[in-house]
């Protein structure tokens, strides 16, 4: 597919967001109006988590903890600080920061299925933390959190009107985050990146600093995942440890390998066959995840590229002949 | 108690990690659908126990059904991956996960069941000044002796030779003359059928529900890899730890031992990828 018709597909896409609320009560119920906010979100840790699975190769099984961290630090500013979203990113930014640093530090060490048990071993460990420290996380039972603001901390502030207002907000997140990663892949940085999964000694030969490279890869991902964090969190006015668990960084994987990863658009298109298809599966069956799991399953042994990158390779051969 | 607890729990995450490393050991394979081998055993030990109204018979054949379902898995999902890296295998089996989860939850629904226990099982013995229920007892009797027969089966059969070698070069192996892919699908079937064994044997302890092989396959695999990757002597010492330090942070500190274990572990992929004991040649 040239560039010009990947332009005109993304454009198109983009516009279809833009309009979709205004056909919410007619078309359809604003009922996909809230599950698509919730698909852009996870587009946001999806393109982030990319970078790190798709590019570099290294996959996590310890992502929640950033979207974790992200809706706890969002959660304590906005019960004890300000209810003001800039202050709440700042924050879990921050927090992010600290804690990527420590765990991208040692995980970085490792690679392959030892990195995936070492960003489980710390996701984990802070998912109990979160479960047992009831005083200061509520446990199990989680935090209610009231509404989040926009705009300047004691000038003006205003609620985000919703769902509209919320998915639009996402949007402009998702759109950025977008632009951010391409630029990020298309950077001589993120060559080297591909470079490292592709085989890591010849990078270092070359003069780079790998585990410097790997720990820059792993932070970016983080923060996109922090800031999604953020987002659900003061979407949903909740957030509980289940923001932790490993399944839901398990879900990250699986619909980045679904959609296709180091594709960049691919794990988002693994985010909305999950969610989406998901959702309407799930008026067949309480249990249809089984399909999820068999169609995951089929593509893990046929096409390992995911469906994007499956369905990029098909095109590609085709021009060549 | 609180270490006999430690040590029946050690036991039985002994068998479930046992086939899990074992697995490891021979296919490269790090087996995700390992938990749900555990809870099928669970499932199907429940319903053989309402059909053939005997705890024994369903403890005997729940095992040998799921070994059936370890030998399609193996057979028509792995088989086409070998040579792939590992993550392909970690991703296919958490897939399998999923859909055995789901199919359980489909055929059995949400319910929680209880496994009766059998009744020449059932009340207190007193041994040492303590009074210890006896199907606990007899859990960790069964396991002990179930972890034997497998040492026995590794250390003086001719097919234990051939998986100790395999785990070691499976080349080598091969230019022995032995077909590696028959040995592949037996320890897979074997891998299972332990795991089956586990979950039906501690059904009456525990109960069977849809969230018991998740919760124990990551209880697994923080033994498998405290004891290092592969390694099976590292693997019985791994489980007795875990074990204990489930029940003691059930105890005493509620919640933070648990914790800790991954701050362990987390050290161990660090420091000493070979896992706590190192296996002396």
């Amino acid at each position: 597919m040239s560039a010009f018709y990947r332009k005109i597909l993304l454009l198109a896409t983009l516009l279809v967001l833009v309009l979709f609320p205004f056909g919410a009560p007619g078309l359809y119920s604003g009922y996909y109006v809230d599950l698509f906010t919730k698909i852009m979100i996870f587009g946001i840790v999806l393109l982030g988590f990319d970078i790190l699975a798709g590019y570099t190769g290294l996959v996590s099984l310890g992502h929640a903890m950033f979207f974790g961290l992200g809706g706890y630090s969002s959660a304590f500013i906005i019960i004890h600080l300000s209810s003001n979203l800039f202050v709440c990113l700042i924050v879990a930014l921050l927090a992010t920061l600290v804690v990527g640093l420590v765990v991208g530090y040692f995980s970085t060490q490792t690679k392959d299925i030892f990195f995936v048990f070492l960003t489980l071993a710390f996701a984990q460990f802070l998912y109990l933390t979160a479960f047992n420290l009831t005083t200061v996380t509520g446990g199990d039972n989680g935090l209610s959190l009231p509404q989040v603001t926009l705009g300047i901390p004691g000038l003006w502030e205003t609620l985000i009107p919703r769902p509209s207002g919320f998915y639009y907000l996402v949007l402009v997140f998702l759109v950025l985050s977008f632009l951010y990663c391409r630029r990020v892949i298309k950077s001589p940085f993120g060559r080297v990146l591909v470079g490292i999964r592709e085989n890591e000694e010849r990078v270092s030969f070359l003069g780079y600093n790998v585990r410097l490279l790997k720990i820059k890869a792993f932070m970016i991902s983080a923060f996109f995942a922090a800031i999604a964090g953020v987002l659900f969190a003061t979407y949903q006015e909740f957030v509980s440890p289940e923001m932790l668990h490993w399944s839901i960084s398990g879900d990250f994987i699986l619909m980045s390998v679904l959609g296709g990863m180091g594709t960049l658009i691919g794990p988002v298109v693994g985010g909305v066959i999950l969610l989406w298809g998901g959702d309407v599966l799930s008026s067949l069956t309480e249990n249809w995840m089984i399909f999820i799991g068999g169609f995951f399953v089929l593509m893990i042994i046929l096409a390992p590229k995911g469906v994007v990158g499956t369905i990029s390779d098909l095109l590609n051969t085709e021009k060549r002949k | 108690m609180t270490v006999l607890n430690g040590l029946t729990m050690g036991m039985v995450l002994v068998l479930v990690a046992g086939g899990l490393s074992i697995i490891f050991g021979m296919l490269d394979v790090l087996n995700f659908a390992h938990g749900s081998l555990y809870m099928l055993g669970g499932y199907l030990g429940y319903t053989l126990s309402i059909a053939t109204g005997s705890f024994w018979l369903a403890l005997l054949l729940a095992p040998v059904g799921v070994a059936m379902v370890g030998f399609f898995i193996e057979f028509f999902t792995l088989r086409p991956l070998y040579g792939r890296p590992p993550l392909h295998h970690l991703l296919l089996t958490f897939g399998i996960s999923l859909i055995a989860q789901n199919a359980v939850k489909f055929i059995w629904g949400n319910d929680i069941y209880s496994v009766e226990t059998p009744e020449s099982l059932t009340g207190i013995v007193e041994f040492l000044g303590i009074a210890y229920p006896t199907y606990r007892l007899f859990i960790l009797l069964f396991s002990i002796g179930i972890a034997i027969l497998m040492w026995l089966l590794i250390t003086k059969t001719r097919y234990g030779i051939v998986v100790r070698a395999g785990t070691e070069d499976i080349e080598t192996l091969e230019a022995h003359g032995i077909d590696t892919r028959k040995v592949f699908t037996g320890v897979f079937i074997l891998g299972s059928a332990l795991a089956a064994i586990a979950g039906a044997a501690v059904a009456p302890m525990r109960t069977v529900y849809p969230q018991m092989g998740i919760d124990i396959i990551i209880d697994a695999f923080v033994v498998v890899i405290i004891g290092g990757l592969g390694s099976i002597r590292g693997t019985v010492i791994g489980a007795l730890i875990l074990g204990q330090a489930i029940q003691m942070g059930a105890v005493f500190l509620t919640g933070f031992a648990d914790a800790a274990i991954y701050i362990v572990m987390a050290g161990i992929l660090l420091f000493k990828p070979s896992g706590l004991v190192a296996e002396s040649n």
